[in-house]
């Protein structure tokens, strides 16, 4: 889970638009919190 | 000093681009709210049990968070289209052999898992499903199958199947398509270029828009 958090935020701070990802919940959470 | 009206209508413009770019507001191209990053469901799919490409698995998509629904097309013998990933029927459903060598009623008789039968592609799902999501499509095997060959004009594709603003079309990357790395990511440059999805806009390829799948390493 831990890896998925950072691989999620690696590309959050990269930039994509979107991630294709089983742990939407993550991203949702994440992209208002990059760092 | 007098600046020309037509110089002052192009500037115009141009900021106007960006600030509907800044907003995520530009036709064909899907973003999150201000631009944010989106989770997409790839094939549909974000639960490792259920079947990819069904009606179940959007449900479950959208239930568990999913802003973007993937989905893919094949093409029936008799010229339907339908909700599929692979171009052959072996590994996804109890069928055998090309999808291309069924007809829709034939296609429609399959168990694709769990009690769930094909999709239809009739223009119906896309509208039901965008009421709740943006759905993306992907047609590597509807060119695979009918051609042989998966770089066809992806534009003409949105206008074949009635794609409306909110959706994209998943095409093919090509190396030169994939952002530079950044000194500061080394690593996610090999993981993108091992990566051959893109979301792909109306006006084009966008590296911006592509996303790699943070679990599997499947393509398309």
């Amino acid at each position: 889970m831990e890896a998925q958090e950072e691989e999620i935020r690696e590309l959050i701070r990269y930039g994509v638009n979107g991630i294709f990802t089983d742990f939407p919940e993550m991203v949702m959470k994440m992209r208002t919190k990059p760092n | 000093m007098k600046i020309p009206q037509h110089l002052l209508f192009i500037i115009g413009s141009v900021l106007l681009v960006f600030i509907q770019a800044a907003q995520g507001d530009i036709p064909g191209i899907i973003s999150g709210p201000k631009g944010s990053v989106m989770p997409i469901a790839h094939r549909g799919d974000v639960v490792p049990d259920y079947p990819e490409n069904t009606l179940m698995a959007f449900s479950k998509a959208i239930e568990l968070g999913s802003e973007v629904v993937e989905i893919d097309l094949c093409r029936s013998k008799d010229g339907e289209i339908v909700i599929l990933h692979d171009s052959t029927l072996d590994r996804t459903t109890d069928g055998k052999g090309p999808v291309i060598d069924y007809s829709l009623l034939e296609l429609k008789q399959l168990n694709v898992g769990m009690g769930e039968r094909i999709p239809i592609y009739d223009g119906s799902i896309e509208t039901d499903l965008q009421l709740k999501c943006s759905v993306v499509v992907g047609f590597e095997s509807y060119f695979a199958a009918r051609t042989n060959q998966n770089r066809k004009p992806y534009r003409k594709a949105r206008s074949r199947f009635k794609c409306n603003r909110s959706s994209s079309i998943i095409g093919r990357v090509e190396a030169h398509t994939i952002p530079q790395p950044q000194p500061s990511h080394p690593g996610l440059y090999s993981r993108a270029r091992g990566h051959r999805d893109l979301l792909s806009s109306r006006r084009g390829y966008n590296p911006a828009l592509a996303g790699v799948d943070s679990r599997r390493s499947a393509t398309g």
